[in-house]
């Protein structure tokens, strides 16, 4: 920028702009209520994970038999399961090793989602018509189903359950992946990139990964909601952890068992996953619409 | 038009040979030896063996591949490990159950998101409109199990009005049948109707403003015949898209309603195979739920051609 | 519907009659006026336009006539007398018995107009099945016979087909067949030809005028081209800003206009006087609703303004020889109207009520 006088200044380039959605996201994202909302919940939940077993009063693997279905009291603040183990204790690491097992699950997809979308977004021809359509046929199964196959064939076990769920969500990060690879590949910056004679790892790297970061991070929240309830399905129906280890499915799939004499351990169990998940959604709601962006479900 | 279709129609097979190629890798990720595995732990050499030329383990992979998709073309889905019963007469005997549920659930779905939609459409920013949104919203968030668990303490343990489990075909007796289905199809659709609510009511906005419901109402055809023939019409295409996409959920929420009330369909079929390491049961009913997924989206595929005159190709 | 024996004794009631008419829109509090205080007949048989540039509010007037402004932010005020019944204070289905019985409409966008999902033959015939009380059979003949008239070849095989299938010529002409299926007494046609090409313009208002004159049917034609009105209008009304200011027989209006707008209109249009050069235009621009200014609304413009007289206070209409006019100056000014020896205009008689 020229000086004040008007003569002709050394004038510095400013640097080049990418047109970055990433910028400035945040700071709108962060005026909206139900994505402050919803992040604090969350910010919350994550505390109790890391913090909560701890802090247990009790031992959440045994307890007395003489205190089965004891109701909230004596100790027992959230009252005693089926086996007379304290409530409390084992939701406190159920929400440790569920959100866990989603999390990890979630980094299992982006892991394999992010490079296959980005190299088929970017490379396309050949490579992208075949991956394209083995992704399109895995985007046939219902994911549980697909899920429990996977673990029918691996073997029922928590980690063959995250392994399971991320490999069944990883088709959707490659299609989202994909898409905004083909966009971002199409702007001034990364063409001119690639004129200059940059190597395609460092124009996948430094140009297009960085903007395609938010529909990223909205995929990932909602992921999260998504493998979170994959994981409670599926320990819901015994093919997860395994006991004694609770998780919030598994522990909602044995107070089913016992549905008529403990109706409360249900509700509050599935209200706990509810919530959860809701927050994850209307977390990653509120940052796509800051964006302002049309972003793939 | 015919052409189209035919079109349509052969493009099935690249996706369904996919299909079962996945199935297929998946199943070359047992971990040791399958033929083992299936045979028992205790099982001798002899009948580890026997077991591996019974699953055809033996021959050069490609040529397994090859027979198995074979087999699957001719509708052998393979025996039971468990029961030594073909497959695919099992997965029949089951279907109807889950076939009911997915479609009532549907059916249930539709009964209440078209008024609710419509009502939304019509008076929009009022109490009806907004409360909609509400129970969409919510609708969406809450998880399938959850709904059937509440519905299973309130009318089934509380109240004792409906039944929690078991399954009557319709064949035997209708008024059974749907006293059974009511539960479990409500439970699956409470999520397709706030799916189908929210896009139907954006579609029905839309259609509201065009020119076209302007010429209708100026013909003084009434609101009912305006809004039930000229709006609804053209709402068609994007409410059979939604069900299209339903489908997947759906599929996927019976295997946990049908353990919730204790149905024995597709869903249950897979959990027990699942335990008793029964393979081709497993692989049998994947592969049976990704051709109906495809099937269906199909199905939605064509039927645009006859809803939307825009799209028919030629005459 | 028959008019009822009373209404037809009473010669010099008009077919149409809007007694002060007022529009505005409110927004959130905010209420701005589009339309003020328009009054007009249109007498049984005839063919009356209403010609104004886009933002002169004579769109909104044709939508409160038919009703369209029912369940939106509009608020109606005055009196609609169609037959004698104010069709302001009429129920939704006393609206609807009238609506498409007696009173056709045809809109301005072809494309958008007629709903893609349906047959041509069903839409024109969906009216008569409504309100002739035809069986389907009947109904679809009659739309045939419509499509006929209206001058689409083949119409048989043609109401079969989709709208998509026809051109914008061919879908106002089965706009048009709707809207007469049922022999109204009044067709409202807003900005019909504006969207079609330039030569299928005169057959399609041709067609309309003729088809009217063949029922018998009173024509509203709203439009802002002078050379619709020089084709096919009886009577004239100009409308500016929201009002009505002037009115005349055609013949008169062109001949000497007596306001200065009406003059303004007359000395931009292309073709309508052999002898011009290039086209004058009215200096400044039309007022937004909301922005209207005080005293006569186009004082702004006019190049006969007056400080005081055109500048303060709400400007009256005035009864003329030939008609009316809203500017206090009128008697004083002699404008200019189309100087041409040849008539823009078919020598016609206005149509009387069969």
């Amino acid at each position: 920028m020229s000086q004040a006088t008007g003569l002709p200044g050394p004038t510095a380039m400013p640097p080049p702009r990418r047109a970055s959605p990433s910028r400035g996201f945040l700071r709108r994202a962060v005026t909206q209520p139900r994505v402050v909302a919803s992040a604090a919940a969350l910010l919350v939940l994550v505390l109790v994970a890391v913090v909560g077993p701890h802090v247990a009063p009790h031992d959440p693997l045994s307890g007395e038999l003489s205190r089965a279905f004891q109701p909230p009291g004596d100790g027992y603040l959230l009252g005693g399961d089926d086996l007379g183990r304290d409530i409390l204790s084992r939701l406190l690491l159920a929400t440790r090793i569920s959100l866990l097992a989603a999390f990890q699950a979630v980094l299992i997809a982006f892991a394999v989602g992010v490079p296959v979308g980005l190299l088929s977004g970017y490379f396309g021809g050949l490579l992208d018509s075949v991956l394209m359509k083995f992704n399109d046929a895995a985007m046939s199964f219902p994911a549980l189903i697909l899920a429990i196959v996977i673990v029918g064939i691996l073997g029922p076990s928590l980690t063959n359950a995250m392994v399971a769920i991320g490999a069944v969500y990883a088709p959707r990060v490659v299609r989202v992946v994909r898409g905004s690879t083909l966009a971002a590949r199409e702007e001034l910056y990364v063409k001119s990139a690639q004129a200059m004679g940059c190597a395609h790892s460092r124009v996948i790297l430094r140009h297009i990964l960085p903007n395609i970061l938010s529909p990223l991070i909205v995929q990932a929240s909602i992921m999260m909601g998504l493998a979170i309830l994959a994981e409670a399905s599926l320990s819901f129906l015994g093919l997860g952890v395994k006991p004694p280890t609770p998780s919030w499915g598994q522990m909602l799939g044995r107070s089913f068992q016992y549905l008529y004499r403990d109706p409360f351990s249900v509700v509050l169990v599935g209200a706990v996953i509810s919530v959860t998940v809701l927050c994850f959604n209307v977390f990653g709601d509120g940052i796509r619409d800051s964006v302002g962006r049309e972003v793939p479900k | 038009m015919l052409k189209f279709t035919l079109k349509r129609v052969v493009g099935l097979v690249p996706i369904m040979l996919m299909v079962t190629l996945i199935m297929f890798l998946l199943l070359q990720l047992t971990p040791g030896d399958p033929a083992r595995v299936a045979a028992g732990a205790d099982a001798s050499e002899e009948m580890v063996q026997l077991f591996r030329e019974r699953m055809g383990l033996d021959q050069p992979l490609l040529q397994q591949y090859g027979s198995w998709v074979a087999g699957l073309v001719r509708g052998d889905f393979g025996t039971s490990l468990q029961y030594g019963t073909p497959v695919s007469e099992m997965i029949l005997r089951r279907a109807p159950v889950t076939i009911s549920l997915t479609l009532t659930a549907t059916i249930l779905g539709l009964l209440v998101a078209v008024p609710a939609a419509m009502a939304a459409a019509y008076k929009p920013d009022r109490i009806v409109d907004r409360s909609t949104v509400f129970a969409t919203t919510f609708g969406i968030s809450l998880p399938d199990f959850f709904i059937g668990l509440l519905l299973v303490l309130v009318f089934a343990i509380e109240f004792d009005v409906l039944p929690a489990l078991g399954y009557v075909p319709f064949t035997e007796s209708p008024l059974r049948w749907s006293i059974h289905m009511i539960l479990p199809a409500v439970t699956l659709g409470a999520a397709v109707a706030a799916e189908l609510t929210r896009h139907m009511r954006a579609s029905l906005r839309d259609i509201v403003g065009m020119e076209y419901m302007n010429t209708a109402r100026v013909k003084g055809l009434g609101t009912v015949r305006v809004m039930g023939k000229h709006a609804l019409r053209n709402a068609a295409v994007p409410v059979v898209t939604v069900l299209g996409l339903q489908i997947r959920r759906l599929l996927g929420g019976t295997v946990i309603v049908e353990r919730i009330f204790s149905l024995d369909g597709l869903g249950s079929l897979i959990v027990q195979g699942v335990f008793a390491r029964d393979f081709p049961v497993i692989l049998g009913v994947g592969i049976v739920s990704a051709l109906t997924v495809v099937v269906v989206n199909l199905a939605v595929d064509l039927s645009y051609g006859f809803l939307d005159p825009r799209v028919r190709v030629g005459a | 519907m028959t008019p009822s024996p009373a209404e037809n004794a009473q010669p010099d009631l008009p077919l149409l009659r809007t007694e002060s008419l007022s529009v505005s829109f409110v927004n959130r509090g905010t209420r701005t006026a589009v339309v003020s205080d328009v009054s007009f007949d249109v007498a049984a048989g005839e063919c009356l336009a209403i010609v104004g540039e886009s933002g002169s509010g004579k769109s909104v007037t044709a939508k409160a006539i038919l009703g369209l402004l029912r369940g939106t932010n509009a608020d109606v005020s005055g009196r609609i007398l169609f037959a004698g019944r104010d069709l302001l204070r009429l129920s939704g289905r006393a609206l609807d018995r009238v609506r498409g019985a007696e009173i056709g409409a045809v809109f301005q966008e072809p494309m958008t107009s007629l709903n893609p999902s349906f047959t041509v033959g069903n839409q024109v015939a969906e009216s008569a099945r409504r309100h002739l009380g035809m069986g389907r059979r009947e109904a679809w003949d009659r739309a045939v016979e419509m499509l006929d008239r209206v001058g689409i070849a083949n119409a048989r095989q043609r109401a079969k087909a989709y709208p998509h299938e026809f051109s914008g010529g061919m879908r106002q002409r089965v706009m048009l067949a709707a809207a007469l299926v049922t022999e109204p007494r009044l067709l409202v046609a807003d900005e019909p030809t504006t969207a079609l090409d330039v030569t299928i313009q005169a057959r399609v208002l041709n067609l309309t005028r003729q088809l009217c004159d063949e029922m018998g049917s009173a024509a509203l034609f709203i439009t802002h081209d002078l050379g619709v009105v020089a084709d096919i209008a009886d009577r004239v009304h100009v409308m500016y800003a929201g009002e009505m200011v002037e009115s005349a027989t055609v013949y008169d209006l062109f001949e000497s206009p007596r306001h200065p707008y009406t003059a303004g209109l007359l000395s931009c249009s292309p073709g309508l006087d052999a002898e011009r050069g290039h086209l004058p235009v009215i200096r400044g621009s039309v007022p937004q609703p909301g922005e209207w200014p005080d005293g006569c609304r186009f004082h702004p413009r006019c190049p006969h303004a007056v400080e005081v007289v055109c500048t303060e206070g709400p400007v009256a209409i005035e009864a003329t020889a030939t008609g009316s006019v809203r500017c206090r100056r009128h008697a004083e000014l002699r404008l200019d109207g189309v100087q041409s020896e040849v008539p823009v205009w078919a020598v016609r008689t206005p149509a009387g009520g069969h």
